[in-house]
């Protein structure tokens, strides 16, 4: 009976030895072709709805096999520091990934060709010529918020002592760079003054490489794989300093003691200036000067639990004081309903809304939060005035927002903007009965991993919590739950960055290529589409 | 002719004089002139402006046209260190209208170096320099580049203990698996935190000296995979959804914090990377500042591996604090109030009766008035003599502190030439060092609470950040007050030049 059972176990081992597929290949550099050691390499795949994985390191020639692969189809990848991270695929540059279709007894050997990330390295230098001493320096792209094209820092370094500075291991790309000095940092001041002439004050103005006073009119600099940007250099000059007073107004009682601060305007960067308080004059006035600019001054205090905010906009002149009056105004206490509909809704019970900040630049830039009771209803309270996103989790699977209302105007698809005259109720209604688009991306090659894209059309294109993306799973299908009912378009692109179609014009010239949908709620439609091809 | 004199000597005391004060910047290291160094020129009359200047090739700048008046002059560059910067004092007059101010500064120090793993992969880390004897406040701290570099710059000149806190973990690999299963632990292995150069522990670490000026290079990090321990930490006792901090903290406190902050899921928060020793975890929900849910629990770590240990987080309703004199009457006054065993204190009051979040175990209270004495602290039936008090698990709803004016007298007098200096008092107790006072020298005495002090003078524009406190507290004079006494301190000036020697030392 042992006997058997060995010789049973021998043979259905030798079985599944010879059935089980083999994955292994090399890391190389794409550049050179020299073997990259220690590259992690990542296999992941679906197995009966669940997501499975491998990892694995190459060995000092640049070699790896993957550990218990059964037949499916993989997606593979390997990274390393200081090389851009790749998928299996074809090689040409901003070709999408591919599948790796595994089946028994297959061997499969593949070459992962390791792009190395960009660098851009100088220096930052004062009027005279000479190196700044820990000059502050960002690196800016272009990007979105809130569905707006936005720059965006991406990364930071703070510059020697002699103002060098290097940004490694960047991804290529089109990027701004931008420095300044830190924080209030004097510039162009004499050695030898008269102070019975008043001298002027003067800071350094942040400089970009290639000039400019914002991002959009600097010099796009763009970093191919493997290039790196050496002796780049940026000179920082001193400008004329302004200042601001606000008479202030509005707080709740004659001993309040607001907080205050002024905020650049400049969609890049937030510096932040407090403010003095003079109690007597009630007039706030910054501590120190500041570049000539547009500013938001906002202010908030606390009194007997009651939040009181203010916010205004000042145009700084150089050499000059902006005056303006600030505000205060209570912040409200917002009443509201979450009502959850449709199959399985009693699940659903312990939401939480959520008001986050539309800017950064409101008086008070800080999440409020409440837990409906057992009947839905809720109260946020003290809700400064200004744009408040409204989020709310969780949404069922399969479930979508069906509407949100402030006092009976849509915030849903528009801005909730509140003032101290916003009234409730603010009524969110969830439904388990979302959309379902599903279909198949016509490609020639079907092991392609093909980004479909589900925009809405007509009034709420706008709406960005209506867009929905997905990959495309092996053999070309895709499925997107929880959909809004309305009109849609459906795209599927070879390759897109990721908000890519929010830009000005970039839809028009693929909107035939897609196609239209509507969708009802709790409806199934089916959407086969073609691959736009982009990159080459 | 007595009436000239009389119109000259007002014309003087209102400013009818044309002052110059110029000098020269020097490095403390080369004696070289300066370039580029910010001078600011303070005075203290009403009307007069502060005065910034910019230092020629050699050091050298000028200020004229200035009032009659009392003016304190200073020098800054980003590539020397504030807290030694010295500062004078000179006074404008009639008499003297020419001043010449030389000043010193001292250039900070750099430490640089790479953090790599053992098998010579870069690992993300942050690296922090402490001194010796002020930790664990540290004085410097860099995050690592993607190649591994970091560089930790503005630092005094010393001796550094220099602690690296790696992100990384020790390569495994996976075979195929649920992507959810959790990844099979190389057991009990990874990268904890390091001590220069591969200590598990700041006593046995290599200090790295660094010289003004200097830049050290060689500070690098191989990192080897020791035996460590993951905790999960169970968080109880939290509002649902409500985010919270979890940290912990080596009982020597030898070691940085580690916050598993991030990590927070589901109540639990994996705090990851601790190598065998004492630890004490704390936990203090966010969001709103009246709920105050806070706990912390002992930690004990003996063997590497997976550890399971509990925060229990107390709801620990405000306490209504009042403060009172001898006779009972409510009396304004700032004070702060600090946790003795680390739980998250909140924030200094400054008004006579506030509702306050406190969780139970003991505090202590510091008036901002040095002139007043904390009698005692009443919390809910149980009174405590002096400014130390404990509250009970059940937090009472009301804590009255009683203070009284405080019957000792203390005199410092400084001779720091034209140097303008600051007294820096430091209130001692079995606690540790709970207030730092900034007292101007003066003739008259400062009347103070019973107790012992530790007395710097240091020069005015040195600022006392909490690293540089602790290891300047030794060089401090010790004075121990008893009630009702009266003591008259001549105390040394510690110049600038002397804090960078006995620093680097």
């Amino acid at each position: 009976m042992v006997r058997l059972f060995l010789i049973f176990t021998s043979v259905f081992g030798a079985v599944l030895l010879a059935q089980a597929p083999v994955v292994r290949g090399r890391v190389v550099h794409a550049g050179t072709g020299d073997a990259i050691a220690k590259a992690v390499v990542r296999a992941t795949t679906k197995i009966g709805g669940e997501e499975y994985h491998a990892i694995e390191r190459t060995d000092g020639d640049g070699r790896f096999q993957l550990q218990g692969i059964v037949p499916a189809d993989y997606l593979i990848g390997a990274e390393k520091a200081g090389f851009l991270p790749r998928l299996f695929g074809p090689e040409e540059p901003g070709a999408p990934p591919q599948y790796l279709a595994v089946k028994a007894g297959d061997v499969h050997d593949i070459v992962l060709r390791l792009r190395p990330m960009t660098a851009i390295r100088g220096r930052v230098v004062d009027e005279t010529g000479e190196g700044v001493n820990m000059a502050q320096l960002q690196l800016l792209a272009r990007g979105f918020e809130r569905g707006k094209p936005a720059w965006q820092v991406v990364r930071e370094f703070g510059a020697d002592g002699q103002g060098q500075f290097r940004f490694e291991g960047l991804m290529p790309g089109r990027y701004v760079l931008a420095a300044m000095g830190l924080h209030g940092m004097k510039g162009g001041l004499p050695s030898d003054i008269d102070v019975s002439l008043k001298p002027v004050e003067r800071q350094y103005a942040p400089a970009f490489y290639g000039g400019g006073r914002e991002p959009s009119e600097a010099k796009l600099m763009e970093v191919r794989a493997g290039q790196v940007l050496e002796g780049i250099e940026l000179a920082l000059l001193p400008m004329e300093t302004g200042s601001i007073e606000m008479t202030v107004s509005g707080l709740p009682s004659e001993n309040s003691y607001p907080n205050l601060s002024a905020m650049t305007e400049s969609e890049w960067v937030l510096q932040r200036r407090n403010m003095t308080w003079d109690a007597q004059k009630r007039v706030a006035r910054l501590y120190e000067p500041v570049l000539p600019g547009r500013y938001h001054v906002v202010g908030h205090l606390e009194h007997e639990g009651r939040v009181y905010a203010a916010n205004a906009v000042v145009d700084v002149p150089a050499g000059g004081v902006a005056r303006a009056e600030l505000t205060f105004a209570p912040a409200i206490d917002l009443e509201g309903r979450v009502r959850v509909e449709g199959p399985g809704a009693e699940k659903f019970r312990d939401v939480k809304v959520t008001l986050l900040p539309g800017s950064v630049r409101q008086p008070i830039a800080s999440e409020l939060e409440a837990r409906p009771d057992k009947e839905g209803r809720f109260v946020i309270r003290n809700v400064p005035p200004g744009v408040w996103d409204i989020g709310v989790e969780p949404i069922p699977a399969g479930g979508y927002l069906k509407s949100m209302t402030l006092g009976g105007a849509d915030v849903l698809t528009k801005d909730m903007v509140i003032d101290a005259a916003s009234r409730g109720p603010l009524n969110v209604v969830v439904s388990t009965r979302g959309g379902v688009v599903k279909g198949s991306v016509e490609m020639e090659d079907k092991r392609t991993v093909a980004t479909v894209l589900l925009l809405p059309e007509g009034e709420f294109a706008h709406v960005i919590s209506f867009h929905q993306g997905a990959e495309t799973e092996p053999g070309g299908g895709f499925e997107m739950r929880g959909v809004t009912p309305g009109r849609y378009r459906v795209y599927a692109f070879n390759q897109i960055a990721p908000w890519e179609w929010l830009q000005d014009g970039f839809l028009d010239q693929y909107r035939e290529m897609g196609t239209a949908v509507e969708i009802g709620e709790e409806q199934t439609v089916e959407a086969n589409t073609k691959l736009i091809r982009r990159g080459r | 002719m007595r009436l000239l004199a009389l119109a000259a000597a007002c014309a003087g005391a209102y400013g009818q004089v044309s002052g110059v004060i110029e000098g020269t910047i020097t490095d403390s290291v080369t004696k070289a002139g300066v370039r580029r160094a910010l001078v600011m020129i303070n005075g203290y009359q009403p009307g007069v402006q502060p005065v910034q200047l910019m230092t020629d090739a050699s050091g050298h700048f000028a200020a004229r046209g200035l009032a009659a008046g009392d003016y304190t002059v200073s020098a800054n560059h980003m590539s020397y260190l504030m807290f030694l910067n010295e500062a004078v004092k000179v006074s404008v007059s009639a008499e003297k209208t020419r001043h010449t101010v030389n000043l010193q500064m001292t250039p900070g120090a750099v430490i640089r170096g790479r953090v790599m793993t053992e098998d010579g992969e870069p690992c993300e880390a942050q690296v922090m320099a402490a001194k010796p004897n002020s930790l664990p406040m540290y004085l410097g701290g860099a995050s690592t580049e993607p190649d591994g570099e970091y560089t930790i710059s503005g630092l005094l000149p010393g001796r550094y203990v220099v602690a690296v806190r790696p992100h990384c973990m020790p390569f495994q690999p996976v075979p195929l698996q649920p992507v959810k299963q959790p990844l099979p632990r190389r057991r009990g292995t990874g990268y904890g935190i390091t001590f220069f150069p591969d200590s598990a522990s700041a006593g046995t670490a290599e200090p790295v000296l660094v010289r003004a000026a200097s830049v050290r290079t060689d500070v690098d990090f191989r990192l080897k995979a020791a035996a460590l321990a993951d905790v999960d930490v169970a968080v109880t006792g939290a509002e649902p959804g409500r985010p919270v901090n979890v940290w912990v903290k080596p009982e020597d406190q030898t070691g940085p914090y580690v916050d598993a902050s991030a990590g927070v899921n589901d109540g639990v928060a994996q705090i990851v990377g601790l190598r065998a020793g004492t630890y004490r975890l704390f936990a203090a929900e966010i969001g709103d500042p009246m709920t105050c849910r806070v706990g912390s629990a002992p930690l004990a770590v003996r063997e590497a591996g997976l550890l399971r240990a509990e925060v229990r987080l107390a709801p620990t309703p405000p306490v209504r604090v009042q403060v009172r004199d001898l006779e009972g009457k409510p009396m304004k006054l700032g004070y702060r109030l600090d946790s003795l065993n680390e739980a998250p204190s909140p924030p200094p009051a400054v008004d006579g009766e506030l509702m306050r979040c406190l969780s139970p175990g003991p505090w202590s209270v510091e008036p901002f008035d040095m002139g007043k004495a904390v009698v005692s602290v009443r919390v809910g039936t149980e009174t405590f003599r002096g400014a130390v008090l404990r509250v009970p698990e059940a937090v009472p709803d009301l804590m009255v502190i009683t203070v009284a004016q405080a019957t000792s007298r203390l005199q410092v007098n400084v001779d720091a030439g034209e140097q303008a200096a600051k007294v820096l008092v430091l209130r001692e107790s079995e606690y540790g060092r709970r207030g730092v006072w900034h007292w101007q020298p003066r003739s008259s005495a400062n009347v103070v609470p019973a107790g012992r002090y530790r007395l710097l003078a240091v020069p005015e524009n040195m600022p006392t950040m909490p690293g540089l406190l602790e290891a300047l507290a030794e060089m401090g004079e010790v004075v121990e007050l008893k009630d009702g006494e009266e003591r008259v301190v001549n105390l040394a000036f510690l110049s600038a030049e002397k804090i960078r020697l006995a620093l680097e030392k």
